[in-house]
């Protein structure tokens, strides 16, 4: 029961873009296209996944025995910068086209604050194994939908007749803090 | 003191990972590279294959490819084919 719950409010009601405002940036920057926002949703979830499993593990068993906590966000960054490295060199031989696509957006997913923040709060909020598991896979998994829907609506909006100061980003931005009320429940 | 030793460690594992399968993953022949140098740069797609860089791959396995350039002449023309000469 616990595990759907931390599932379901890391999905919508406590999603990382909408509701703690996390990774805007490639919120807003990859959402163009719905299918560079599906490949900046799995890449997230990927380095998301992984860095959540190998910081929770190196902060249990390698920075609570030595009493060196306060050394988490060095450590947490430097393995999510490897991770994004290793990622970026493993497209760039086996999905070139992916690579190019995404181009500056995939190493800024170094700094992407929705990752170090998705591996902070599994820190913080003191889960287990299989609950940080579950509230990583989720959160990411949120963010995926979150810009995919978010793409779709900016492929629909681009067709239409908007006015010319409003055209590009300033709908965009517009579009995401009517998407970001709906999901804070104002609307 | 732990925490020094516990940075250095940590980076110096991922270090060698990312250096590890970096070198396995991106074996690029050293030729496509001096190709590569001697080829215009402007990666105007002229040639058919996309730009310099898929012109350089496409020279390992036909040395002929390189007619296919069009910026390709004077000096740069001579050079490259100075080098292909010679190696």
């Amino acid at each position: 029961m616990n595990l759907i719950n931390i599932c379901l409010t890391a999905l919508l009601t406590e999603n990382v873009v909408l509701t703690k405002f996390l990774g805007i940036c490639p919120f807003i920057g990859t959402s163009k296209k719905r299918s560079n926002a599906i490949y900046m949703g799995i890449s997230v979830m990927l380095v998301v996944t992984l860095s959540s499993i190998i910081t929770w593990c190196l902060y249990k068993y390698l920075l609570v025995p030595t009493e060196t906590e306060y050394l988490k966000t060095v450590l947490f960054i430097l393995v999510i910068a490897s991770l994004v490295q290793l990622l970026e060199i493993l497209l760039k031989k086996y999905l070139n086209k992916i690579h190019q696509v995404l181009g500056l957006y995939l190493p800024l997913i170094t700094t992407n604050c929705a990752v170090l923040g998705i591996v902070l709060l599994n820190i913080t909020n003191n889960y287990s194994f299989v609950e940080m598991l579950v509230y990583s896979i989720s959160s990411s998994l949120g963010f995926t939908f979150v810009i995919y829907l978010f793409s779709s609506m900016r492929e629909k909006i681009d067709k239409n007749d908007i006015p010319a100061s409003f055209k590009g980003h300033p709908i965009a931005l517009l579009t995401a803090a009517i998407m970001a009320l709906l999901f804070a429940r104002y609307l | 003191m732990i925490g020094i030793l516990i940075i250095t460690l940590t980076a110096l594992i991922l270090g060698i990972v990312l250096v590890v399968v970096d070198n396995k993953i991106n074996k690029t022949n050293p030729k496509e590279e001096e190709y590569l140098k001697r080829l215009p740069g402007y990666n105007c797609g002229a040639c058919g294959y996309g730009s310099c860089a898929g012109m350089a791959k496409e020279m390992l396995k036909n040395l002929e490819a390189y007619k296919k350039c069009r910026p390709l002449r004077g000096e740069k023309l001579e050079e490259l084919e100075k080098y292909i000469k010679n190696n």
